[in-house]
């Protein structure tokens, strides 16, 4: 064994934070001093030098193996504080949300950055042209990561200069073991999917009936002698036959129209083969995984192959390593949010006294209600469709070079290479296409990204008379991106052929699209640690950009930091086994629009070809801003980790400010110019201000083990300044959310809500919904544009997130159970007014508090104004009767495994088989009793993108609850 | 140890030598070019005079909203109780400031924007060719005006509030200007000077298009006929009549009146795009394909036409079953079956708009200005002036072009009902009424605002919130 490997190992284990060692033991591989590597970020530059100094925390591989989860960032959530987690869908593959220490950014994703084995992979912000949102890290497979470090603060992220800002996680895949015979991992996962949370409950048959009369009643009382009348009326001209004519309620149809849409059995299937090895001085790993998902709705799939591969080689002065990722995805989806073509939207609408095929066994396309005629969402799902290929390859390689004694060349150069290939096809006669003519359309895209970087680096590592560690680095990066994409859309289809070839070449349309940018940075780092205890470190950078204004391209950026590790001191009792005391300042670059494509050329205003019928033709697309510069994101970060008793109680707990000044925008552009409405400058300053805690101890330790872990963190997200915005700038979620200085970023700021009218104001009709006419609550109206906006002091973003998980061990047995909670949060249904319209439209079906909650003379105590035909009301409009409270606890993971170890070595050559089983979301409590639908879901790419998605139900796919079983072979 | 140093420095040198020139920073677009680029030969500015076509097609704007909310904001039509969500705010008068259907406001000065960039041009050396594109474009400018002012701004005559009419764009894109209002008379001034100088450089040597989806001096010509209607200041009416009388009597032959009765109901209601598409009746139309359209959730007949997608724009018993009854008027071909039964009492659906032709679903063109027009603005003109009897033996000639019982006396209302037939569902009634300053009286299927007088804030639809938020110099509307 080579000394210098160990020394090296255990002082890794020693200084890299307790956090490090606290996750080593929770995993389930037994713990070997040569697993781990220490994390090395761009450059060469490792995460830390002797001691912690930024803040982070890492996640242990164990979270990652045999999940069902599609996506690495979805294990993240709960696990890291700080780190906020929603997903826009449920659907395999769909893009996430996810917030480290607030919001820092107006504009653009407000994700983290992913770094794989060096290679910057973006936001997991979409690349798609036609699917709604498509997860770039989708493509990676989970169980080939060794260690995610979430970095948090200003030291940490420098290093990745100006996409760092929103946090960076660093992702580091398996590598193969020098000296280690060749090793071989399978396993395997079945798990099943059902909706997690939903408590809508909709009208059935009769119901509905009783609701459209009611309705009708409500609107013309004298019309009919009674409710009844009304009602046998509403039934009597519900149904439309073949021949369009008006026909009565056939008496017996009464359509699930959810059960329609949804598979019998929703599962996934996972399988894991890897074999790692090596010699002495090369090493090894190759994997490869197949992930299978078949959703909830009927007719999709999701369906993922990947392959990697590592290649690690050493001699005394050079290191080499190679590292490859090739994934292809399958995936077989449908259009999201409010088109009739999502199932989830329109099966919910459609009335359930309309079946679902007509009597001679076709599907029921004219009977629907008047409103979806064709969109009959089990004929939509069979034969309309959304699809797409996605290949991805990844790969990176490295050099390091001692070329003259603690001199050091570092050169890695890695990229990223995604082709998409999609398509949306619509049959003939079926959803939309129909409604155009020739009757079916198919739109193609193909799409190519290419991202790669290329950065050098010099460093100087010397420990001088064992006490002064010194390390220097200076580097550069070269960075450039590009998407090109091919677009094509048919119509007129005979054969219904979702091919090219088979539609009318009349009705042909293509396009194309081209995006570039590039990025050179000078980068260099300074990190001294003198006797163990005291370290101090900082960084220089330069970047320049080409999507900024003529003017401002180049920037320069720099952070610093100390850190103090006490528990090397000779006056600190012996209680404490762990006590670093760090802090760090720093002032970071950031463009926050860098990770998502269609806003590279911002110098100058500029035109753009269109077309007018068929002439060609040229309209301005642009509004440029030759000022526009970085927005820089200044963080000053402070924090304790501390162990007590050997390790038995340890945790750290980080305060921090976060400035973004300069925050990039949309600068409004007055209607009266004409052109675009917009374009980006730097408009504004965002705060966030929190305290994060990690806490771990484990009770009992012996042969029967308990660990206990939990994070907590509160965030303050605030838009300290907004220019050129005096009032209150709407934005998102039916404008119920708004920016303004002062408010929290995406405040509800929205109609005071006061209850149905039971006599309250005497001048206004009996069950009429009543607004406040403002924040005084003195006098109310019915009428909404005579009452004034109130801020809420809430926003989409939990103000407290926790995570706690207990895990408790006995011989090979392990039992787990994984919390999370946020709170102090709200949101709201995007589309209340179409699923509650107090009447507004009777040829649709509503939740069943449309009849059972809403104001009658003998319900006088009904959340919901009095229902009328044609509904004059506002009480249908957003107001805080939407809202909701988010607050909520839910139990992430449970998982109870037992691993055989190495009994069976002898007997069969397996070194360890472990069986498990395994469920996520399984619960959920929700503080609010009104709230009916999952409060970590996230609106559609469709309708918003960034942070103004969060906390927006919009019926795209619900998050799912899993159950899965699953074993893991070793040998 | 100089080998060392030797090393360290050619390894630095290899890294900074390795670093890229700074020039590469400087991308510019592929797709598209800077502004300052966007005219450099004739046929260049062609494009962008089509372009100026193309932000006309859009829908918030020329391209349905016109057709629509005419005939919304007023006594003829009404959003049934079986809709999509569709223009409920508008069906109701329910729209503010921060909370509303329209869109027009951002797309007329879009329409502006882009017509100012032909006309703003100095590059191009002014020959024939370039002074037809930019009168061509200044008709276009001065049509948006027009528009901007019938809906947010107060009636000329009113003499009230005259103060608030729209701001003027100037012809160079800045897209940091604040404009205040210029008032009413100020851009009444604008839209004519922009119409007569377009008339009088279009007149020498041109020739017009094959098709009626270009603007022509024919459109700028009836154009001016209703501004001088509009604004009705003295001697405006006298100009109203001799426009209308050169747009009658003097156009090209590819512009002319109905006929037959079939034709006129074809020209609406046929399947087959070539009644519809291209007809002399039609002054200026958008130009819509199978491909190019505002398609299934913006084309005026996917909400007029019975089998439209959305189908929920129905007009009231009280105006629609007296016009039905008389089969003779040409008009009565075009009522449309009854609506939902959801509505008390029923609506019609109209018959002038069809949802497929041969050319396709949505693929008819949508007609802003018809030959019609310069008759009953003639007649309407005429009237205003005192000269009743002629303005009846021309009310009487149009009757019986219409197949209806000539009338015997004249008053406003006739007129103004006359129009009403004529171009319900074309989006005119609202212009009419506010025009000669009548409330909008709404006699059923409707439970707020349904007397509507003409000084009420409701005529006079406000600025949009967004815009008055982000421009200091900018008033909103009194009463808003």
């Amino acid at each position: 064994m080579n000394v210098k490997l160990r020394l090296l190992s255990v002082g890794v284990l020693f200084f890299t934070g307790q956090a490090l060692m606290a996750q080593k033991k929770k995993s389930d591989t037994t713990t070997k001093t040569k697993d781990i590597e220490e994390v090395v970020l761009v450059g060469g530059v490792k995460l830390d030098p002797a001691q912690k100094v930024g803040s982070y925390n890492v996640v242990s591989k164990a979270n990652f193996e045999s999940t069902p989860f599609s996506s690495v960032d979805e294990v993240l959530n709960g696990r890291v504080a700080g780190l906020t987690f929603s997903s826009n869908g449920g659907d395999p593959g769909s893009s996430n949300l996810i917030t480290i220490r607030g919001v820092g950014s107006l504009i653009g994703t407000p994700n983290p950055l992913y770094v794989i084995d060096g290679v910057v992979v973006g936001k997991g912000s979409d690349n798609a042209s036609i699917m709604a949102s498509w997860n770039p890290l989708a493509s990676i497979d989970p169980n080939q990561i060794e260690s995610v470090s979430v970095l948090k603060d200003a030291s940490a992220t420098a290093i990745y200069g100006s996409r760092g800002a929103n946090g960076v996680i660093v992702i580091t895949t398996k590598k193969g073991k020098y000296n280690q015979k060749t090793a071989y991992t399978f396993s395997s996962d079945m798990a099943f999917q059902e909706v997690a949370f939903d408590k809508q409950k909709w009208l059935n048959a009769s119901e509905y009936l009783q609701w459209g009369g009611l309705a009708k009643y409500n609107a013309n009382p004298s019309a009919y002698s009674s409710l009844g009348a009304a009602v046998t009326d509403f039934t009597n001209t519900a149904f439309v036959n073949e021949n369009g004519e008006v026909t009565p309620y056939d008496g017996y149809t009464n359509t699930d129209w959810k059960k329609a849409i949804m598979r019998n059995q929703s599962y996934v299937n996972t399988y894991n083969i890897s074999a790692a090895g090596g010699g002495e001085n090369t090493s090894f790993r190759l994997g490869a995984n197949y992930y299978q998902n078949k959703p909830l709705v009927i007719n999709s799939g999701f369906d993922r192959y990947s392959f990697n591969a590592a290649i690690n080689h050493k001699t005394e002065k050079v290191k080499l390593g190679f590292d490859g990722n090739f994934t292809s995805v399958n995936r077989n989806t449908f259009l999201d949010t409010g088109y009739s073509s999502n199932p989830w939207f329109t099966a919910l609408r459609l009335a359930p006294i309309y079946p679902v095929y007509n009597s001679d066994g076709g599907y029921n396309m004219g009977n629907l209600g008047g409103v979806t005629s064709f969109y009959n969402p089990v004929a939509v799902r069979k034969s309309n469709y959304e699809a797409g290929q996605i290949q991805t390859w990844i790969a990176s390689a490295f050099a390091d070079y001692e070329f003259v004694k603690n001199w050091y060349f570092y050169s890695l150069f890695g990229s990223q290479y995604q082709a998409l290939d999609e398509m949306h096809w619509d049959q003939p006669g079926v959803g939309d296409g129909t409604f155009i003519e020739p009757q079916g359309q198919l739109q193609k895209s193909t799409t190519k990204v290419f991202d790669w970087n290329w950065s050098n680096s010099i460093s100087y590592r010397k420990v001088f008379d064992k006490r002064h560690d010194l390390q220097v680095y200076l580097g550069m990066e070269y960075q450039e991106h590009t998407r090109k994409s091919f677009d094509s859309y048919i119509r007129g289809f005979e054969v219904y052929k979702p091919y090219l070839s088979y539609g009318n070449p009349d009705f042909a349309q293509v396009g194309d699209s081209f995006y570039k940018w590039l990025q050179i940075s000078y980068f260099s780092r300074l990190n001294y640690t003198f006797n163990n205890k005291y370290t101090i470190s900082g960084q220089l950078r330069r970047d320049s950009n080409s999507t900024l204004g003529a003017n401002e391209k180049n920037g320069i950026f720099w952070s610093a930091a100390a850190s103090w590790n006490i528990v090397n001191e000779n006056f600190l009792p012996s209680i404490f086994s762990e006590l670093v005391l760090r802090g760090s300042y720093g002032e970071i670059g950031n463009i926050p629009y860098a990770d998502s494509w269609g806003q590279q050329y911002n110098q100058f205003s500029s035109v753009a070809p269109t077309n007018y019928a068929d002439q060609n033709a040229t309209t301005i697309s642009v509004a440029g801003n030759p000022d526009l510069k970085w927005e820089v994101a200044k963080q000053l970060n402070i924090g304790l980790d501390f162990g007590l008793f050997n390790g038995k109680f340890s945790g750290s707990i980080d305060v921090y400010n976060k400035k973004t000044s300069d925050a990039i925008f949309q600068s409004p552009i007055s209607y009266q110019n004409g052109g675009p409405n917009s374009y980006l400058a730097n408009i504004a300053d965002i705060s966030n201000k929190g305290i994060e805690t990690v806490l771990s101890t484990k009770p009992f330790n012996g042969e029967f083990k308990w660990l206990i872990e939990g994070n907590f963190s509160y965030n303050k997200n605030i838009v300290d300044n907004l220019k050129y915005y005096d009032e209150p700038l709407l934005k998102s979620g039916n404008n119920m959310r708004a920016l303004a200085s002062g408010h929290l970023l995406g405040e509800y700021y929205t109609f005071d809500w006061a209850g149905v009218n039971n006599g309250q104001n005497p001048n206004l009709p009996l069950g009429t919904g009543l607004f406040w006419t403002d924040e005084t609550h003195t006098a109310t109206t019915n009428d909404r544009t005579k009452a004034k906006r109130v801020w809420q002091d809430v926003s989409p973003f939990p103000k407290y997130t926790a995570g706690f998980r207990s895990e408790f061990r006995y011989k090979g047995f392990n039992l787990s159970l994984f919390f999370t909670g946020q709170f102090d949060y709200a949101v709201h249904n995007l589309y209340q007014n179409y699923m509650m319209n107090m009447g507004s439209s009777t040829n649709v079906n509503q939740l069943a508090d449309a009849l059972y909650d809403s104001w009658t003379p003998q319900n006088t105590d009904a959340t919901y104004p009095m229902q009328i035909a044609g509904n004059a009301t506002q009480g249908g409009f957003p107001s805080t009767l939407w809202m909701r409270k988010g607050d909520h606890i839910r139990l992430k993971e449970a998982k109870l495994s037992y691993s055989l170890g190495n009994t069976l070595k002898e007997s069969i050559g397996v070194t360890n088989i472990t069986l498990y089983i395994k469920g996520t979301n399984l619960w959920m409590y929700a503080f609010d009793k009104k709230l009916n639908f999952d409060p970590e879901s996230n609106a559609s790419v469709y309708n918003y993108s960034g942070w103004e998605a969060k906390g927006l139900f919009d019926y795209t796919t619900p998050v799912l609850k899993t159950f899965s079983i699953g074993t893991i072979i070793d040998f | 140890m100089t080998k060392k140093i030797i090393y360290i420095l050619s390894l630095g040198a290899i890294l900074f030598t390795a670093s890229c020139s700074e020039e590469r920073l400087q991308l510019l677009p592929e797709i598209g070019s800077p502004l300052e680029e966007a005219i450099n030969t004739e046929n260049d500015m062609r494009l962008v005079l089509n372009g100026v076509y193309t932000q006309m097609s859009s829908s918030t704007g020329f391209g349905a909203a016109i057709s629509i909310f005419g005939d919304l904001l007023s006594d003829n039509a009404f959003v049934s109780t079986a809709n999509d969500g569709y223009f409920l705010n508008t069906s109701r008068m329910s729209y503010s400031p921060e909370i509303s259907d329209f869109g027009m406001y951002d797309s007329f000065y879009d329409v502006i924007q882009q017509a100012n960039m032909v006309i703003g041009d100095r590059k191009l050396k002014e020959s024939k060719t370039v002074l037809n594109y930019k009168a061509e474009a200044k008709i276009a400018r001065a049509m948006s005006y027009f528009y901007l002012l019938c809906f947010y701004s107060p009636d000329p005559k009113s003499g009230v509030n005259q103060e608030y009419g729209v701001p003027i764009q100037p012809e160079e894109y800045n897209p940091n200007n604040k404009l205040a209002r210029s008032s009413v008379n100020e851009v009444y001034n604008y839209i004519i000077n922009d119409l007569v100088s377009a008339i009088n450089q279009l007149s020498n040597d041109y020739t017009y298009p094959e098709n009626k989806s270009c603007l022509t001096p024919v459109a700028a010509k009836l154009l001016l006929s209703r501004v001088y209607l509009t604004r009705g200041s003295s001697g405006d009416y006298q100009k109203a009549v001799d426009y209308a009388n050169d747009v009658i009597n003097k156009s090209p032959i590819s512009f002319a009146a109905i006929t037959n009765k079939t034709s006129y109901t074809n020209y609406f209601s046929s399947s087959s795009s070539d009644n519809i598409d291209n007809k002399s009746e039609t002054v200026f139309e958008i130009e819509q394909t199978a491909i190019f359209n505002t398609g299934g959730n913006a084309h005026p007949a996917t909400f007029y036409a019975n089998n439209g997608s959305h189908k929920s724009i129905l007009f009231r018993q009280s105006f629609m079953v007296p016009l039905k009854n008389n089969t003779s008027d040409w008009r009565s071909s075009l009522v449309g079956v009854l609506g939902s039964n959801q509505d008390t009492p029923q609506g019609y659906f109209s018959k002038k708009w069809v949802r497929t032709t041969n050319e396709g679903n949505y693929a008819t063109n949508i007609r802003l200005l018809r030959f019609s027009e310069a008759y009953l603005n003639r007649i309407e003109a005429l009237f205003k002036m005192g000269q009743t009897p002629q303005a009846l033996i021309f009310l009487n000639e149009f009757e019986q072009r219409r197949g209806e019982t000539l009338s015997s006396t004249i008053s406003i209302e006739k007129i103004l009902d006359e129009r009403r037939k004529e171009f319900f569902a074309e989006g005119y009634r609202y212009f009419d009424l506010k025009r000669n300053g009548l409330p909008i009286i709404k006699d059923s299927n409707c439970d707020t605002n349904c007397n509507v007088p003409a000084n009420n804030r409701l005529m006079v639809i406000p600025i949009p919130y967004y815009e008055i938020n982000i421009n200091p110099n900018i008033k909103q509307y009194p009463g808003w």
